[in-house]
């Protein structure tokens, strides 16, 4: 799959590539307003990663070119800028999500992953990972032929698992992805312990794998070698 | 507290009075010299013209005559006891006034048909209590009237000279620093007043320009940190990819991860008041507060029982209000993770929507906050570091840019955030 990161900030840039670079995404880097729309005419992407502030114009703009030559990539803005009206502005001009500076790696990696399953599997959308099967539409989860039923954040949780498979992710990241803003005032470490407790413990009932690795009580892991 | 006008008035006229209560009695004085003196030269002159025009005419056998139908000019025989030629002042009883009065009395020394006698000439006084009298009323009237004029005039001439100094006052009484629309003076021709208005501009102008200045610093700031800060999480996201780290160097990490986290959120926090005081948050619609706060609640119920706390509503009525959205979204989830953030475990939350009003009482801590400092930036009233200190602020930047009112009671060991939608 491949993926356009415009991204001016070359330390950024280059991190976000090594992680998702593992997960069989093949990155390509444009670093300036002129390089991206160089790219965008030249080749074609899954997923274009977008930067509003960037040397040399403004990422709108790139949006607005894109749209223009009706290119069907997914977008994703990523703006230090943050102010709502870019938010809004970039998501009617056409992008497909919004992510504001700073974010954990494996929240954009979700993001990819889900634009990325939106895009490919508009009818059924199911997702198997290690036996486990999620309908992402109708929101059920299937080890086996049992369904088991989860909570909201522990489906999001399992989402979140899986989509950064084979990556450490911090109980923070977990954190924020559950509750947003709300993370500072819980004890996430609680917080997170105890809803992959819950997970674990309904994935094994139903006779799963032990797919979630924690790594000296401080991250989390999903393991599928087999992916 | 008086104003300017009055205070200056009151004071004048309590320094006049003073004074003029201080002359009265010189001028009494002064008068009953005067009118002294002016007896002396009448008594005087009536004994010259006796001397100049009777005298010579007169016989002894007239005197017991002259003495019949003079009062007040007798001719006595001489003796060596009287007084003579100069003025003495002498009780006497006076048939008019049929008590004792002081008389004025000149004794001169004549001769009639060769024989020595003394020409007694007086005149009564007016009586000291009399011209004490006539003299008060007199000069209680004209107290009056001088007084009253001098207020009047001062009134005046205070109204017109301080008018410029009163419109500099309303003028700068309006002034806002956060609309930031320095007031234009009226021109005046009094040079301290004009020097005051000049001032006053350059004082406002210089505000207002290092207020913008430190707003935009704040937001520049938050943005320029918000770059280092990604490349820093997500230094620490490929680190924790590394197989090698052993249980220590992972903990190294967490607590790292951790900062960041909080960084980040401080900083969007910061970003969030700049961009409400830089007023970005313009539009506003019409929301169903009781709706918005009803779906914000089924999250943040869950929210509070992961902290084993207990959280009620009481949503008495629909409330439809103009705000913006986002804006309102942060207001609630502020006042609520606070109201959960300074509780215990076992304690509990009431919500309560009545009328415009909404209302979140909590358990927490036994000792009331300090009213005043509760919605100031970095004031954390307990020593506990929960939260950054910014979330209460945030929401008197909410509350102020929509023109509500916000404020904070503890009663019966509850806090209690209380918010007037207008």
């Amino acid at each position: 799959m491949k993926i356009l990161l415009i991204e001016d900030e070359r330390e950024l840039s280059n991190n976000i590539v090594t992680y998702l670079t593992s997960d069989n995404y093949l990155c390509e880097q444009a670093f300036t307003y002129s390089e991206a729309v160089d790219k965008i005419a030249l080749y074609e992407y899954d997923c274009i990663l977008l930067d509003l502030n960037l040397p040399g114009g403004d990422g709108l703009k790139i949006l607005e070119e894109i749209k223009a030559r009706k290119i069907d990539s997914g977008i994703i803005i990523i703006s230090a800028r943050g102010a709502l009206d870019d938010k809004i502005k970039g998501l009617q001009i056409g992008a497909d999500d919004y992510l504001a500076k700073p974010f954990p790696l494996p929240e954009l990696s979700v993001r990819i992953y889900a634009l990325m399953r939106r895009q490919q599997f508009s009818h059924s959308n199911t997702l198997i990972s290690k036996g486990i099967t999620i309908d992402l539409l109708a929101k059920t989860v299937n080890v086996g032929n049992t369904e088991i039923v989860l909570t909201k954040s522990e489906y999001e949780l399992l989402l979140f698992l899986i989509g950064n498979k084979n990556k450490v992710i911090s109980k923070n990241a977990i954190a924020e992805h559950l509750s947003g803003d709300m993370a500072d005032m819980l004890d996430s470490h609680n917080f997170v312990y105890a809803h992959i407790k819950n997970l674990k413990a309904k994935l094994n009932d139903a006779g799963g794998e032990a797919c979630i690795k924690t790594v000296y009580g401080t991250g989390y892991k999903w393991e599928d070698k087999d992916a | 507290m008086r104003s300017l006008l009055s205070k200056s008035s009151g004071q004048f006229l309590v320094f006049t009075s003073v004074i003029m209560l201080c002359c009265f009695p010189l001028l009494f004085y002064v008068m009953k010299n005067f009118y002294a003196k002016d007896l002396d030269e009448l008594i005087k002159f009536r004994s010259k013209h006796f001397v100049e025009s009777n005298n010579s005419t007169l016989k002894i056998s007239d005197i017991d005559y002259w003495n019949r139908f003079n009062e007040d000019m007798k001719i006595l025989p001489y003796e060596n006891s009287y007084p003579l030629n100069k003025v003495v002042q002498k009780s006497l009883f006076s048939n008019a006034e049929n008590h004792e009065i002081d008389y004025r009395i000149y004794y001169r020394k004549i001769s009639v048909e060769g024989k020595p006698y003394v020409f007694m000439s007086r005149i009564a006084m007016i009586e000291s209590k009399d011209l004490f009298r006539t003299l008060g009323v007199q000069y209680l009237l004209f107290f009056v009237i001088i007084i009253a004029g001098l207020l009047g005039i001062q009134f005046i001439l205070s109204r017109r000279l301080w008018k410029p100094f009163y419109n500099s006052l309303n003028e700068i009484e309006d002034f806002n620093l956060e609309k930031g629309k320095i007031p234009e003076f009226e021109k005046t021709s009094t040079t301290e007043f004009a020097r005051l208005n000049s001032n006053l501009t350059k004082l406002m102008e210089e505000n207002v320009a290092s207020y913008k200045q430190q707003k935009e610093f704040t937001e520049n700031a938050s943005h320029e940190l918000q770059t280092p800060l990604a490349v820093f999480q997500s230094q620490l996201d490929l680190l924790l990819q590394d197989d090698s780290l052993n249980e220590s160097q992972m903990n190294v990490i967490e607590s790292l991860y951790d900062l960041s986290s909080r960084l980040t959120r401080l900083n969007k926090n910061l970003l969030l008041l700049s961009r409400i005081d830089n007023s970005q948050f313009k539009e506003t619609i019409v929301i169903n507060f009781s709706q918005l706060l009803e779906r914000q609640l089924t999250y943040l119920k869950e929210l509070a029982s992961n902290n084993e706390i207990t959280l009620s509503a009481d949503i008495q009525n629909t409330l439809e209000i103009m705000a913006n959205k986002v804006l309102l979204e942060s207001l609630i989830n502020n006042l609520i993770s606070n109201a959960i953030r300074h509780n215990h475990s076992g304690g509990f939350i009431h919500i309560e929507v009545k009328g415009n009003t909404f209302q979140i009482s909590n358990s927490g801590t036994k000792i009331p906050l300090d009213k005043e400092k509760v919605f100031r930036r970095f004031s954390r009233t307990s020593e506990e570091r929960k939260g950054n200190g910014l979330g209460l602020s945030i929401v008197n930047q909410i509350c102020k840019l929509h023109g509500w009112q916000v404020g904070y009671r503890f009663k019966d060991d509850l806090h209690c955030f209380w918010v007037e939608f207008s």
